[in-house]
């Protein structure tokens, strides 16, 4: 049987466990892929969740597929392996497009250019290879490491590119030329991780155990650092609009989070109960995060602890294998999760629409995993809703639970023809009923010697929320008087609470503006427009609504063109 | 056959109707209906207490006004002061329930809220069950217990399945973890059954390690059969997965086999789970030491006295004060699955918990007989807290002012380090070493400083007149307004400007003089 048709069988066995019969998929619940036998050397049906397994043969613990990486279009697929392989695929059909053929041993990470015409990879042989994508031919190999590559990343703009080795050289180099740029300082035996900023300036990366240094390309120069004693900082990432940046402490395993302009640690995003650093990675439009969770290689040995500690049960973790965790990136909260049993998983990559993850494990195959639980041949199927539905999604869009939040995402998404008029209906900015001098109005009254005027002023300005921050920020600075500054400095921390702990309803605004990014048609970018009014208050519906529209202006057309 | 099965499901029935309706006879399940078992609860408390001041001719003192309770309340739920627009609304506030709504909002645990309550009941009971010691080792294990501690306060989970976690030890993630229990005794068998016995059931086993107990009726063989629960416990806490349930004791060649205190031989079955069968043991409803331990130690945590003093010391030779509270308390404690909110909720509602700490009257000087509030010492952690909230003082939070188990160096840590041995809250002893550091500090120093201070510079310069900066400073840290001839006094030294002629530093002074007077440093 030829590599072809065996993926064409695997893609048609998997694509068929999307149930036609209005049977429920679950993305939110957790699943469990390659639990079947291999039938010989040959592809095994990858069960609910994935959507196809890249690859032909399926060799058990041997080695790994160290990186995957998709093209910025989506159109294809890398992974680079432990014999050396780096393997094109289109993950439309899953067929093999190319291999580039150069390295001598295994490459341990793979990265495309922001235009995807080249792609990097480095591992094994102490070199960076540059490779044309759409023939495989080698571009140029930069040297200049003397032990193996950990790992390289390329920077949005093309025009940078920083790799670093074993040997805790850190290299940045000239995109365009393949010269070395410099060597930012960083101590032996710190983590290999390594990010530019979506802006393109600064390379975030672990200059010792304690620390992230932020550096700027263009100067040489440190721009800032954060800092956390013995934190063992790994898999740092920036979200998609750069404003903050992650990373986890393999010290605490607590997920970190920090506002890039002030190094400022904002809420702990979550917490692992085991880590492997090289699973986490942003979703594009940075509202999800996976991270993956190693139980080794389970089996015999594990269940032995288990039941020597008492046999309470150790689930997952007493049978191997791999729990890849996607959460919810405000939240922290887990959206779905996906059991890979055949021990490690080394790697993850979302597709640019968020809608599949591919991972790479141990058997030198690479899973694509659909997100949604609603792809039918790589494309989401259109729903047709009961009216009665969209006001219950509506309701879960705000739930606590982020899975079940998760799961009526994708419907809605699915039946767009329904969801986004729904939304223009019931997504309507919050017209402030105060303006600021009625603002500054009830502040004066914070202070009033009448109680019960102090206690409406209080209710007032703290259910306007986010509207009021300007003129509370500003009495501040206005040297108020004791019993004022510390209802204001009350009422900005309630503010500030929302925002790191949103309410229900915030949520629900936020969790519709990813919806509408989905859809991304004509229709649903009117609804997010209409959310980005110049006269509106600037609240995060508004922050969050551009964002959306900035990335889709990047990755279709706007809406004046579409017409 | 037929009858055997008839049987088995007849007995079952039994067993899931019945038992739990003994259990929980009368468990109200609406949130409301707790609200007015605790107010039942706490009307009973002051009944039963004031049974005993008819029988002893005492005079109670009268209920303490507003300021004093919103103080108290605050400290004791919250772990500080009242911050001033707090104090100034709970004061002008006229409505007859306030006290009661105050309470309800101290003990929520919304995160949105900004939550309190599980932050200092978790400092509370960590310092109960794991007492900070000098050794660094012991010190690091402290944070993670607090934090397992805070997150089970946080889901409000019964002090019953609290317990069954912290003898169960299991190693959670290495943030959140109840094995420091465990860990923290090296796992070494002796000290675990002296430890649990004394935490859990208000038991001093330690004297019957070497000899009988002198008093009780505890024996030396009693003492190394509880032990042998124990017995297959690592120096890291967890169970070597050996299931050895026995010791030897020492000094004699005798071999001991797990047994309960009360000489019962629990019933192993098949596979069981050494801790577990004795957790489920010491957590039962029917367990007369393991409930009333328990509302004994919140007791004393709110008045300064047990109701069985030493807490540690339950027994014929040490009975309590008022048995009959006890075990009313311990009864509905029970009765509500344990609820630690609603026990705190309850004691804060009393009358009892709610008089003046000022005496009126000789009569009301024995701290057993409750008859006026105890004057108790603040925790460091409340000091700490409290002189930050009064000062303006913001520290980076950093999980209880730890991180990754070791102590980040902050003001706030360096405080609670010089105060690990922590005595007695009704003994004046801590207060006076706190004081003096206090007083003497580079801390206070800064925050009592014009320059630094942002809260002092706020009241210094605000325009109206001294009278009423002094007032603001009084609520600031003492929680109440001035009385007439404090106002009178400090204004005429502010307005002299003290030594320095300088009415702004004068101020400074008064600031100064209060953060540091016994009223700002005790829980009264």
């Amino acid at each position: 049987m030829s590599r072809l048709s065996v993926c064409l069988l695997a893609m048609s066995l998997a694509w068929s466990v999307i149930p036609s019969t209005g049977a429920e998929p679950q993305p939110g619940g957790s699943q469990e892929v390659g639990a079947k036998p291999i039938p010989g050397a040959n592809e095994a049906k990858p069960s609910a969740g994935a959507v196809t397994r890249l690859g032909k043969a399926r060799f058990q613990n041997v080695g790994k597929v160290f990186s995957v990486a998709f093209s910025p279009d989506g159109k294809t697929l890398a992974s680079a392996a432990w014999d050396g392989s780096i393997c094109l695929w289109d993950p439309a059909t899953g067929k093999e497009l190319r291999q580039c053929v150069g390295h001598t041993g295994w490459v341990k990470a793979v990265a495309f250019s922001a235009d995807g015409k080249t792609l990097a990879s480095g591992g094994k042989d102490g070199d960076i290879h540059l490779w044309e994508t759409a023939n495989g031919k080698e571009l140029r190999r930069l040297k200049g490491h003397r032990a193996w590559i950990q790992s390289l990343v390329l920077a949005a703009n093309g025009k940078f590119l920083a790799s670093k080795s074993v040997d805790g050289i850190l290299v940045l180099w000239d995109g365009a030329t393949g010269r070395e740029l410099g060597r930012p300082p960083v101590q032996r035996n710190t983590s290999s991780s390594l990010a530019f900023s979506p802006d393109s300036r600064a390379l975030a990366y672990a200059s010792d155990i304690s620390t992230i240094s932020l550096w700027d390309v263009a100067t040489g120069r440190e721009l800032r650092h954060i800092r956390l004693p013995r934190s063992w900082f790994d898999a740092i990432a920036f979200s998609p609009d750069g404003k903050t940046m992650t990373a986890v402490s393999y010290f605490d395993r607590v997920i970190h989070l920090w506002d890039v302009s002030n190094a400022k640690e904002l809420r702990p995003f979550g917490k692992l109960e085991t880590f492997r650093g090289d699973g986490l990675t942003f979703s594009p439009d940075g509202k999800a995060v996976t991270c993956l969770e190693d139980y080794g290689m389970g089996g015999a040995a594990a269940m032995a602890a288990d039941a020597s500690a008492g046999g309470s049960g150790l689930g997952a973790s007493a049978r191997g294998g791999t729990m890849i965790h996607v959460r919810e990136a405000r939240t922290g909260q887990e959206r779905c999760q996906l059991y890979v049993r055949e021990g490690a998983v080394a790697c993850s990559a979302f597709s640019p629409d968020g809608k599949v993850l591919a991972i790479g494990g141990n058997d030198i195959t690479v899973l694509l995993w659909d997100l949604t639980g609603r792809l039918h041949q790589g494309q989401l199927q259109p729903l047709q809703l009961p009216a009665a539905e969209l006001p219950t999604l509506w309701t879960e869009l705000a739930s606590d639970d982020a899975a079940k939040a998760n799961r009526a995402i994708w419907k809605l998404v699915a039946a767009a023809e329904q969801s986004v008029p729904f939304f223009k209906e019931h997504l309507r900015p919050e017209v402030p009923t105060v303006d600021e001098h009625g603002l500054r109005q009830l502040v004066v009254k914070l202070d009033s010697n009448q109680f019960v005027e102090r206690r409406k002023a209080m209710e007032q300005l703290e259910k306007l929320g986010e509207v009021t921050e300007s003129v509370l920020r500003q009495t501040l600075q206005n040297r108020p008087s004791l019993e004022t500054r510390q209802r204001v400095e009350q009422l900005l921390g309630k503010i500030e609470s929302a925002r790191l702990v949103p309410p229900p309803e915030r949520l629900r605004e936020l969790r519709a503006l990813e919806v509408l990014e989905h859809i991304a048609t004509p229709e649903a970018q009117k609804v997010l427009e209409a959310l980005t009014k110049k006269e509106l208050p600037d609240r995060e519906l508004k922050q969050q609504a551009k964002a959306s529209l900035e990335r889709l202006g990047k990755t279709t057309a706007s809406p004046k063109e579409a017409k | 056959m037929a009858d055997y099965r008839f049987a088995i499901v007849g007995l079952g029935f039994v067993a899931l109707v019945i038992a739990p309706a003994r259990l929980w006879a009368g468990l109200p399940e609406k949130p409301g209906l707790r609200a007015q078992d605790a107010q039942a609860l706490a009307a009973k408390i002051d009944q039963l207490v004031a049974a005993r001041w008819t029988a002893k001719g005492v005079k109670p003192a009268p209920l303490a006004d507003d300021a004093e309770f919103l103080r108290r309340v605050h400290l004791d739920l919250a772990g500080r002061i009242p911050r001033i627009d707090e104090v100034r609304d709970f004061l002008d506030d006229d409505t007859p329930d306030k006290r009661q709504r105050l309470v309800e909002r101290l003990l929520s645990t919304s995160v949105r809220e900004g939550d309190l309550f599980s932050p200092h009941f978790a400092n509370v009971w960590r310092a109960i069950l794991l007492p900070v010691a000098a050794n660094q080792e012991e010190r690091s294990l402290a944070p993670s217990f607090e934090a397992w501690l805070r997150k089970r306060f946080e889901e409000n989970a019964g002090y019953d399945k609290m317990v069954r976690e912290i003898l169960t030890g299991r190693q959670s993630n290495s943030g959140e973890n109840p094995l420091a229990f465990y860990q923290a005794s090296e796992g070494k068998p002796e000290v675990l059954a002296a430890n649990t016995s004394r935490l859990f059931l208000g038991v001093k086993l330690e004297c019957a390690q070497c000899h009988n107990h002198p008093l009780g009726h505890w024996t030396r063989q009693q003492f190394w059969e509880y032990a042998s629960f124990f017995a297959d416990s690592q120096p890291n806490g967890q169970p070597t997965g050996a299931g050895r349930r026995e010791l030897k004791i020492p000094g004699t060649e005798k071999v001991v086999q797990a047994r309960f205190p009360n000489g019962a031989a629990p019933d192993w079955k098949p596979g069981a789970d050494t801790r577990a069968t004795l957790a489920e043991w010491v957590i039962a409803a029917d367990n007369p030491y393991f409930a009333r331990t328990a509302v004994n130690r919140v007791w004393a945590y709110f008045f300064g006295t047990g109701l069985v003093e030493p807490v540690d010391e339950v027994g014929e030779q040490n009975p309590p004060s008022h048995p009959e509270l006890l075990d009313e308390l311990a009864r509905q404690f029970v009765a509500h699955r344990f609820d630690m909110k609603f026990l705190v909720r309850a004691i804060t509602l009393s009358q009892t918990y709610q008089r003046t700490s000022t005496a009126t009257h000789p009569s009301q000087n024995d701290p057993r007989l409750f008859a006026r509030m105890a004057v108790r010492g603040l925790s460091p952690e409340q000091l700490f807290d409290s002189l930050a909230q009064a000062t303006g003082y913001h520290e980076t939070p950093t999980r209880n002012g730890y991180f990754n188990g070791y102590e980040a160096r902050t003001p706030r840590s360096e405080f609670l380090a010089k105060f690990t041995n922590q005595e007695k809250r009704t003994e004046s002893q801590t207060s006076i070493l706190q004081a003096l550091h206090l007083m003497n500090g580079q801390f206070m120093a800064e925050q009592t400083s014009l320059e630094r201070n942002e809260v002092l510079n706020t009241v210094a310069n605000d325009t109206r007149d001294t009278a009423h900066r002094i007032e603001e400073l009084y609520l600031n840290t003492l929680s109440r307004k001035p009385r007439p001839e404090e106002t009178a006094r400090l204004v005429k030294y502010v307005d002299s400007g003290g030594p320095s002629h300088d009415p702004k530093k004068a101020l400074g002074d008064v600031f100064w003089a209060l953060l540091n007077s016994g009223e700002f440093m005790l829980n009264h």
